[in-house]
């Protein structure tokens, strides 16, 4: 079993220095844009089962893993597991790991950011189990039913008795020290992760600087519950891509005026949708027309039988375009509105403009349809695609 | 198919209604059409109503019609066609009183537009017109709606600003000398292009305002009308049309096709062409959609419409008036009520006593574009003595 590649991906938008994901990002859509960067790293190496780590979930109950597979161009029956835990946990996933596992850490706060790793039977690095230390020293308290954090105020205690104990017995010299806050790392006689994620996509986004850097080294995860440690023999076999744009302050942004609205959803119309509108797919008839959401009865030849499953690209341009500024109550605002042609098909999609200050783009506007949650509606995330213009078209207009 | 005339027509101011729910705006429009009858008509001659409502603001919308104006013992329908209500409504009743089946017909419109907090309207109108999983999530509201359609135009026709804010200059301009208008003041192209953004390229004063209103019409087979009135004016063409409902279907969005088969079997039906109008209501929810209305009614050929709108020729007084009420841009737009009240306007234009009177008006027309831009209405009026 060994490790094939990587695949990074951080938010557009900014805030303090740090990435934040946009209004219209969450775990799953951060997992999907991380595991399409992975496969794409991969080369489409095959994937059979989906890992996906948080410490952050966005809903404890009615996860759709379903979503996420089919996000990620999957089969909406292949398992996707996920696990609650910071980077700790994504190391155990990674030594759990076998091949065809997709393993994806994502740290929805910030600094955010998501990475995924795919696993083979041969090619590409070997991770090597070094050890666990289980500790009990709740710093930081998420209570499920309070919103806000409770913090446990002593930086020497921290240290003295949370992390210098695990690292006694899994450290070594110049180990790669992820999951506590950079410079803390780097005190501590390791390096640290830049303003990389320091939660369950740190080990990861550590492989992934390892691979560039081509060294083998020992990876160490801390966070308040227990350590782990791996070491990566072959770093440099390891192939990386990461999905980043230059960063747009977050405040320049859509922002949410009012989400006390409950937007109503009719639940058996997602359902029907659901599989096409996630993993974009249209309906093929048999004389070749693309019916994109699918219909029952062919928009040219009137045919009702034979339509069969077809992906479409993600690649497109902008046929018409507005700004919406009055505010929507649960729409993060003002938010654009495109209707994009895609690349060398006769199909068009409706679709909000994506990380993007100011809301819409031009007509003839070059960009691509990203995985995003479109609105959330009684409480259910409703995943479909936003439409990112290419990033030498940043130019908002009204 | 018998001919089918107006013989009354009448309607309540347009506005912010708060003081007033259907209950009292359905017997007072009523009323109000039946005293417009020149030679009176007893409410029993009623032998049938068709009600063009919208949204269900108060309930069960042909029972209230019914209770509250007395008409419990005739047969009430409720039609509901998106924006194109108020003209299908007409149609409905037309095609009635033609077919022999029922000799004098009432036609009613009426929307409450501000019966639901600011917060949830935008969400309580979308409910009705967008695909549930697809398009309603995405906030598609009513001027974005229309505006997709309007940034393309603009992008192909080089339509300016400027464009856009003549037809609001004008019908404001219109809607002063009109006392049922819902905004009756003047304002200038300056005024308009400064206004606040709402959604890409309209402002505030290119939006219309959200009115409660209602409006109605008495129908009479051609041998009966002379028992109402020496001056009818004849339902000579109607035509209803219909597109695709996403946009992103819709293969030219510099047109609304749902408009031009409306027009082409309205204009068919009275055996006539866009040159024989001297008049027309047209729908104007947003300024753009009266740019590309004069070009999908054949006012004016393709990509004509920004020299139409600059010549002066859709003014009173102009080649072919249009929106002399004000339009929906400054007379208001109660959905349900808005293609009634057009009727209502050229009623009075064809009998030349209209608030706007445009001289020696002979034929009219009104029309209404609406839902997801995907419904049409037309109807063709002629005046008296034709």
């Amino acid at each position: 079993m060994t490790l094939l590649a990587i695949g990074r991906y951080e938010p557009t938008w900014q805030a303090e220095g740090h990435r934040v994901p946009g209004p219209d990002e969450d775990v799953v859509t951060m997992a999907v844009a991380a595991g399409l960067a992975t496969i794409t790293a991969a080369e489409g190496a095959p994937v059979d089962r989906v890992v996906l780590v948080t410490a952050r979930p966005d809903v404890l109950e009615g996860f759709a893993g379903g979503v996420v597979a089919l996000g990620l161009g999957l089969d909406q029956d292949l398992q996707v597991e996920r696990r609650l835990g910071g980077a700790p946990a994504t190391v155990a996933a990674l030594l759990d790991a076998g091949p065809g596992c997709l393993v994806i850490g994502v740290d929805p706060q910030s600094p955010a950011g998501a990475a995924g790793a795919l696993f083979g039977a041969d090619g590409g690095a070997v991770l090597h189990s070094v050890g666990r230390v289980g500790r009990s020293l709740p710093m930081r308290v998420h209570r499920v039913d309070r919103p806000a954090f409770h913090r446990y105020d002593d930086r020497r205690l921290e240290r003295d008795r949370g992390w210098l104990p695990a690292l006694d017995r899994l450290s070594v010299e110049d180990a790669v020290i992820v999951g506590i806050p950079a410079r803390d790392a780097v005190r501590l006689g390791g390096e640290g992760s830049g303003v990389a994620p320091s939660g369950a996509a740190a080990p990861l986004f550590g492989l992934s600087r390892l691979a560039a850097a081509g060294r083998d080294a020992r990876l160490v995860a801390l966070d308040a519950g227990e350590a782990a440690a791996l070491e990566v023999e072959g770093a440099g076999q390891l192939r990386v891509h990461t999905e980043a744009r230059e960063a747009l302050a977050r405040d320049d942004g859509p922002r949410l005026a009012d989400d006390g609205i409950e937007i109503p959803i009719a639940l058996p119309a997602y359902d029907r949708a659901v599989a096409s509108k996630v993993g974009m797919v249209a309906a093929r008839c048999v004389c070749g027309e693309l019916s994109f959401p699918p219909r029952l009865r062919c928009m040219v030849c009137g045919s009702e039988e034979g339509m069969q499953a077809s992906a479409l690209p993600r690649d497109g341009r902008v046929y018409s375009a507005v700004t919406v500024h009055v505010p929507v109550p649960g729409v993060a605002g003002p938010y654009g509105l495109a209707i994009v042609a895609l690349e060398g098909i006769d199909v068009r999609v409706l679709a909000h403009v994506t990380d993007r200050p100011g809301g819409a783009a031009a007509i003839d506007t070059p960009g691509r349809l990203v995985f995003r949650r479109i609105a959330v509606r009684e409480g259910v995330s409703d995943y479909g695609y936003g439409f990112q213009p290419a990033r030498e078209n940043q130019e908002a207009v009204r | 198919m018998r001919d089918v005339a107006v013989v009354g027509a009448g309607m309540v101011r347009f506005g912010e209604l708060f003081d007033q729910g259907l209950k009292e705006l359905l017997p007072r429009t009523l009323s109000l059409t039946l005293d417009s009858v020149d030679k009176g008509m007893e409410r029993d001659d009623i032998q049938a109503a068709w009600f063009g409502q919208l949204q269900t603001s108060d309930g069960f919308p042909s029972g209230i019609l019914a209770d509250s104006c007395g008409l419990l013992d005739i047969p009430v329908t409720r039609v509901e066609n998106q924006c194109a209500t108020g003209n299908d409504a007409v149609r409905n009743a037309t095609m009635a009183i033609a077919s022999g089946h029922v000799d004098v017909a009432l036609v009613v419109g009426a929307d409450k537009t501000r019966e639901t907090s600011a917060r949830a309207t935008f969400w309580d109108w979308m409910g009705g017109s967008r695909d549930q999983a697809w398009d309603y999530p995405l906030g598609l509201i009513a001027p974005a709606n229309f505006a997709l359609h309007v940034a393309r135009f603009m992008h192909v026709y080089d339509v300016q600003p400027e464009h856009l804010a003549m037809v609001a200059v004008k019908n404001h301009h219109n809607a002063v000398t009109n006392p049922v208008a819902h905004l009756r003041t003047e304002i200038t192209v300056e005024q308009v292009l400064a206004a606040p953004r709402v959604v890409g390229p309209f402002g505030l004063l290119d939006c219309t305002p959200q009115s409660d209103g209602a409006a109605g019409l008495l129908l009479a087979a051609g041998q009966s009308a002379r028992r109402y009135t020496d001056r009818p004016v004849w339902v000579r063409g109607f035509g209803l049309g219909l597109d695709r409902v996403m946009h992103a279907h819709k293969a030219d969005m510099t047109t609304f096709p749902a408009s031009v088969k409306a027009a082409q079997r309205a204009y068919a039906m009275a055996g006539i062409g866009p040159g024989d109008i001297d008049v027309a209501e047209v729908h104007d929810c947003f300024t753009g959609v009266e740019l590309m209305n004069y070009e999908d009614l054949g006012f004016c050929s393709r990509g004509k419409a920004t020299e139409l709108i600059e010549s002066g020729a859709t003014r009173i007084g102009g080649r072919l008036p249009v929106n002399p009420s004000g339009g929906l841009k400054a007379k208001g737009h109660p959905p349900g009520a808005t293609g009634v009240a057009q009727c209502v306007e050229i009623f009075e234009q064809l009998r030349g006593h209209a608030a706007n009177q445009v001289d020696g008006a002979r034929r009219g027309l009104a029309h209404n574009v609406g839902g997801p831009t995907a419904v049409s209405a037309v109807t063709i009026l002629e005046a008296p003595d034709v």
